[in-house]
């Protein structure tokens, strides 16, 4: 079985990757096999095999693992809207180059890789300054919430940084009485940026126990009562791509 | 009647007056953990047995055990549900065989005959509560609801058409891929199912306002709904849904996740159509990493306990 943060080896072109019989090479450019074969991810068996829109990650670093297995190659170029050890390692382990900012404006700071980002990382919410929401590894604490003006600049940012056929992926938490507008703004914000919704995965975090969900039995004791955050066992995943591009 | 809560629903009990002080201050009492799985068994299953002949031409049936998991979630035996966009009356036999009241509303007659036949089926077949459905244009709602049921709703739970392009079923009849009951009926423009995306939007949010009075001060909407897919892209349906709702007034509780694949295992088995693997494969054939749907979205909304008043203010 392969996870992030098995050895990594020199590609032959120099770059690092999977040390494994079966590497991420040019016969498999998703990665898919090798997740397959690891059994990390769903797939509906046949040819070619297709994996399903809801992720089993409630193995610390699943999402990552997955998110670099899918969607990115060799030698590509990760960048995350604050630093996510999951993703830095699944990066490592996955032989890609990872680049993380501290905040969205930051994002104009890597222009020279502009047009050769193979994916994006973003937390939901954005935050104004500093990064907030969810990571892929999980949710954050909040700052204050981005405005829909700057979430365009956030998207469009990203546009810039993206290769032809890379992928913006924002992690969104389950939405609050609080946050929800976020929630809806989300997809027309990308859109007016020029990218296109394409996927939406929801990664269930619990642990399925055989065959059912493993949620604790709930406490019928009014003194322990479980906090709402206990009941949330998801995160959601949504793929953008440029529209007009290789896969838009 | 006993009432056997599925396990994915760890419930907590609603907050009594004298809270203890070690009560979390954050815990609302209609929380739900928020996936639900719902796809432990076909949806052959789910429906063999239970609804009549017929019931099958319907485009776009709601799973039996997602509306299911949905009334036991958020009403107790005794409580009136409502569906304003009934169809085959799937709503209705998952209340009355849990011992809840249903009502609904379903604009083509021909939905309504059937819906009634599912009816009497669930009733016939011993469930406890009752079901009635009238033929009328949901977007007009209140009107055609009887005035003592006005205010005494405690959960609306209905899944709106996702657009006509997600219409019915496709498989091989005879050859080549034959695309079959996708038709709602008559083309009538009032029927929500005949709209474009603008006037769907428009008329959900119509349908949505109506509801609110009918609501039981506190009581909830579920609706369920699944993003509208065309030229490879998604559209919004559901953020729309969740904006139109908190727009007329209902306040936002949760944002559920209902799964179709089937743990086994402790792994996933996908349900799906041969259309959806059909249409997927093709996409990945095409240098897409297009993944295989397996989930609906289930937003959970709440009338104000005081919109009442809000209203006449």
């Amino acid at each position: 079985m392969t996870s992030p943060h098995d050895p990594i080896r020199e590609a032959p072109d120099g770059r690092t990757g999977y040390d494994t019989g079966t590497g991420r090479d040019g016969d498999d450019p998703l990665g898919l096999s090798q997740l397959i074969a690891s059994g990390v991810i769903d797939v509906v068996p046949g040819d070619p095999p297709v994996p399903i829109t809801v992720w089993r990650v409630a193995e610390p670093g699943r999402i990552a693992h997955l998110l670099v297995g899918l969607y990115t190659r060799v030698g590509d170029t990760i960048v995350s809207l604050g630093h996510d050890p999951d993703i830095a390692g699944a990066a490592g382990a996955g032989g890609c180059r990872y680049l993380p900012v501290d905040a969205a404006h930051r994002l104009a700071d890597l222009d020279h890789v502009s047009g050769a980002v193979r994916l994006i990382m973003l937390p939901w919410p954005p935050a104004t300054q500093a990064r907030t929401g969810a990571a892929a590894s999980g949710p954050v604490v909040s700052g204050p919430a981005m405005d829909a003006e700057a979430m365009v600049d956030l998207f469009t940012a990203c546009r810039v940084l993206l290769a032809a056929d890379g992928y913006t992926i924002v992690a969104v938490p389950p939405a609050t009485a609080a946050n929800v507008a976020h929630l809806w703004q989300l997809v027309p914000a990308a859109r007016m940026a020029g990218l296109g919704w394409v996927e939406q995965i929801v990664a269930i975090t619990a642990t399925i126990d055989g065959d059912q969900l493993d949620v604790p039995a709930a406490p019928t004791d009014r003194a322990t009562l479980r906090l709402a955050h206990d009941l949330i066992v998801h995160i959601d995943l949504y793929v953008f791509v440029i529209r007009g591009g290789r896969h838009g | 009647m006993a009432d056997p809560r599925p396990r994915h629903v760890a419930a907590v009990e609603p907050a009594t007056s004298g809270a203890s002080p070690s009560t979390p201050a954050t815990v609302d009492a209609t929380l739900r953990v928020s996936v639900l799985m719902v796809g432990q068994r076909s949806l052959a299953a789910q429906r063999r047995g239970r609804y009549v002949a017929g019931s099958g031409a319907h485009p776009a049936r709601m799973a039996p055990d997602l509306a299911r998991a949905l009334i036991a979630d958020y009403t107790q035996p005794g409580d009136w549900v409502l569906d304003p966009l009934a169809g085959i009356g799937t709503t209705h036999v998952e209340a009355i065989h849990l011992g809840r009241h249903a009502f609904g509303v379903e604009i083509e007659a021909g939905w309504v005959a059937l819906a009634r036949a599912n009816i009497a089926l669930a009733r016939c077949q011993g469930g406890t509560g009752t079901g009635r459905v009238i033929t009328a244009d949901a977007t007009r709602l209140p009107r055609g609801i009887p005035t003592g049921l006005r205010g005494r709703f405690q959960l609306v739970l209905t899944s709106p058409p996702y657009g006509r392009t997600m219409h019915g079923r496709v498989e091989h009849r005879h050859g080549p891929l034959t695309r079959f009951h996708n038709s709602y009926g008559s083309p009538d423009p009032a029927n929500l199912a005949h709209r474009r995306r603008t006037g769907l939007i428009d008329g959900i949010t119509a349908v949505l306002a109506g509801c609110v009075p009918l609501l039981a001060p506190g009581g909830l909407v579920a609706v369920v709904s699944r993003p509208w897919r065309r030229d490879h892209l998604l559209h919004d349906l559901p953020g729309q849904i969740l904006r139109a709702a908190v727009g007329v007034g209902l306040e936002f509780v949760q944002d559920r996740k209902a799964i179709h694949a089937a743990a086994r295992d402790g792994r996933l088995l996908a349900r799906h159509s041969f259309y959806q693997l059909h249409v997927t494969r093709q996409t990945r054939g095409k240098g897409r990493p297009a993944l295989l749907p397996q989930h609906d979205y289930v937003a959970i909304l709440r009338r104000p306990p005081d919109a009442d008043r809000a209203r006449r203010r």
